[in-house]
């Protein structure tokens, strides 16, 4: 005999260690789900009724059968009430005030479709309170779903995030008050010597592009920054980045699209360093671009994810100088079914606090030239040591550690509980080009399954570098200096 | 510093849009103190602003009367986004000249002006295109009675030639002199 209540066919539960992992696609939203309510779903899947998922529950985490009804019950009303079951008759849920009754309405299609069909039924499975049921009757059904729909709208242009506009947004961009990067292009190119002065070519995963420089000075200033990605020549499909330069400042252009100004020769290199990622990731497939560096033990891959400051890249330049291989800095690309990370292996952004602490690694360091970022903060680009990850393969992830400078505390890395990791891994996460289905939910959850996860609280770097090796086994190489191996080829 | 009026989280979910409250006492005695706390935390006057919303929930009040007595008994003052108005105004069926009446003059500090338009059959609260006759008439209307210190001209992507923002800019500026200490901006 089937159960009244019945699972949402979008949703799904994956268990990672002793919680689960659910996922609803038409919401687009994962969720950690905590052992109780990890034992719930599991029961709807068996297809249990409301009492004995009640008798179940109290028997497995020893309540009383009325606290065990009241658990249940105030689980599954919220579930109901966000679409992701229907049926579960949940008379004793504790009712739920106005606000959130709107949220529900407005994220979920079908109980707004309830709400048309039968709205005194809906208020009493929404378990809206009673004093609010008459206003929730008094609802304009037409503008509840306008509302719904600007939502809906809101929350897909944050979803598909800042990168996605249009051509219209290039062609508007301000160079200053009265004209546009596309006039002041125009202008210049009118002006510029056909042939450039000097054209440098560069592959970054799957994307080859030829850099032409107006300047011998422009091309010493940007080309250090990315020496190490240089080709042998000219690709059969190249994206051209052109700098032009004029009273006022530089223009970026790509192909025929301005994409970017700046003012100052120091800011060069950070603005076309940062074309070369975004463009070289637009073109690419892949699953999710999470903030993490990244570093090899062998072909098995560390991922350090984190947001700015958090020492992440000053550690990744660290250990590539102590026995691993540099993957990325800022940029883990998760691709590919399993879930492998390709490395973006830009140089290493070495910011004024991290000078001292690699200069016992990178003696060059304080010698390499300043970088005016565009919001503001000052950069080295640290070429990475030789070898470094190869950007046309990808590599298992084997651990995953979240750093965290903390100079007041003792160094220690502590194990973290997986369905935490894949929490704050997705806080980091830059880009979701597709939107989640099932099956990348799944191996997202398998990708998991696979990897040891730490947090790594750091004090300096010698001790952080010790904690490290002795997770991951990787002999660690004595520091070298200038002289040692991998001295990159200044060109 | 300034916030909507309106909620954007639930205990179940972020919302990403602020949604309408409920226009009754119990309501508006959570915002007051919500609103006191800001500007003890903030140490900043706090100025409130209207939401655009296709919804209104039914309630004891009209939302100018919950924007007065808000301002009255917290302390904080207004700022009202005009293109918001027209929109609601619109998508509700409310005349936003008579709601603009009802506000207390007093109560208003700021106001914001923007394009909207019409997608398919909803009205769109975009921050695209020209500000539309309607929006300069609110814009004219509060003018005449609010001593306004601030005028900001709302304009998402894709911005237009540097020509068409400047004249909007020229156009506020003339309306705003009409009233004292009144300055006019542009924002991108």
């Amino acid at each position: 005999v089937r159960a009244a209540i019945r699972i949402a066919e979008d949703a799904a539960l994956f268990v990672l260690d002793d919680e689960g992992v659910f996922f609803s696609e038409s919401r687009q939203e994962l969720h950690i789900f905590n052992t109780p309510a990890t034992f719930i779903w599991c029961c709807l899947e068996e297809q249990l009724g409301l009492p004995a998922i009640v008798a179940a529950f109290a028997e497995t985490f020893r309540t009383e059968p009325h606290e065990a009804r009241h658990q249940v019950s105030t689980v599954l009303a919220r579930w109901q009430g966000l679409g992701h079951i229907s049926g579960a008759d949940l008379s004793g849920a504790p009712a739920v005030d106005l606000p959130t009754t709107l949220g529900r309405l407005l994220t979920t299609p079908g109980l707004r479709r309830e709400l048309r069909q039968a709205p005194l039924e809906a208020a009493r499975r929404l378990g809206v309170r009673r004093e609010e049921v008459e206003t929730l009757r008094g609802l304009d059904l037409e503008a509840l779903e306008r509302q719904a729909e600007m939502l809906a709208d809101r929350q897909a242009t944050l979803r598909r995030g800042a990168g996605a506009s249009g051509i219209e947004h290039l062609l508007a961009r301000m160079f200053d008050r009265r004209r546009t990067e596309l006039e002041v292009a125009a202008a210049w190119r009118l002006r510029a010597p056909r042939a450039p002065v000097a054209v440098r070519h560069y592959r970054l995963l799957s994307t080859a592009f030829a850099v032409r420089f107006a300047s011998l000075a422009d091309e010493a200033r940007v080309h250090p920054a990315l020496a190490h990605l240089e080709t042998d020549g000219p690709a059969s499909r190249e994206v051209v980045l052109e700098l032009l330069a004029g009273r006022g400042g530089y223009v970026l252009v790509e192909d025929v699209v301005p994409v970017g100004h700046c003012r100052r020769p120091a800011e060069l290199a950070p603005l076309v360093k940062l074309r070369v990622r975004q463009t070289a990731l637009n073109r690419h497939r892949y699953f999710l671009d999470i903030h993490a560096a990244v570093v090899l033990a062998g072909d098995r891959a560390l991922l350090l994810p984190g947001v700015a400051g958090s020492g992440k890249s000053t550690l990744a330049a660290a250990l590539a100088r102590t026995g691993f291989r540099y993957g990325s800095d800022e940029a883990a690309v998760l691709e590919g079914n399993p879930l492998e990370v390709r490395p973006v292996p830009l140089s290493l952004c070495v910011k004024p606090g991290a000078v001292a602490p690699l200069s016992a690694y990178y003696p060059e360091v304080g010698r390499l030239s300043v970088h005016r970022r565009e919001d503001g903060q000052e950069v080295r680009y640290l070429p990475p040591p030789r070898p470094f990850a190869d950007d046309q393969q990808t590599y298992s992830v084997r651990w995953i550690v979240f750093p965290r400078y903390a100079p007041e505390e003792p160094t220690a890395l502590t194990p973290l509980p997986r369905p935490e990791a894949l929490r704050r891994l997705m806080r980091e996460c830059l880009t979701l080009p597709e939107p989640l289905d099932r099956g990348r939910a799944e191996s997202l959850v398998g990708f998991m399954r696979e990897v040891e996860c730490f947090e790594l609280s750091m004090r300096t770097l010698p001790e952080t570098l010790a904690c490290l090796e002795k997770v991951t086994g990787a002999p660690l190489a004595p520091r070298r200096g200038n002289r040692g191996r991998g001295r990159e080829k200044q060109v | 510093v300034s916030e909507h009026l309106g909620f954007t989280r639930t205990p179940e979910m972020e919302l990403a849009l602020p949604c309408p409250i409920q226009r009754a006492d119990d309501a508006l005695a959570v915002l007051v103190e919500h609103a006191r706390q800001i500007m003890v935390h903030c140490d900043r006057p706090l100025l409130v602003q209207n939401i655009t919303s296709h919804l209104s929930l039914p309630g004891t009040m009209s939302e100018p009367a919950l924007l007065n007595r808000l301002c009255a008994e917290a302390g904080c003052r207004l700022l009202l986004d005009l293109a918001s108005l027209a929109v609601s105004g619109l998508a509700q069926g409310f005349d936003a000249q008579a709601w603009l009446a009802e506000v207390e003059p007093r109560h208003v500090a700021a106001i914001r002006l923007a394009g909207y338009r019409r997608l398919g059959d909803r009205w769109h609260d975009g921050r695209v295109g020209p500000i539309p006759d309607d929006v300069w008439a609110l814009a004219g209307a509060v003018v005449q009675r609010s001593p306004i210190q601030a005028a900001v001209i709302d304009r998402d992507d894709p911005l237009p030639h540097p020509s068409l923002l400047e004249a909007e800019v020229r156009r506020l500026r003339a309306l705003v002199g009409l009233a004292p200490a009144a300055t006019a901006g542009a924002r991108g």
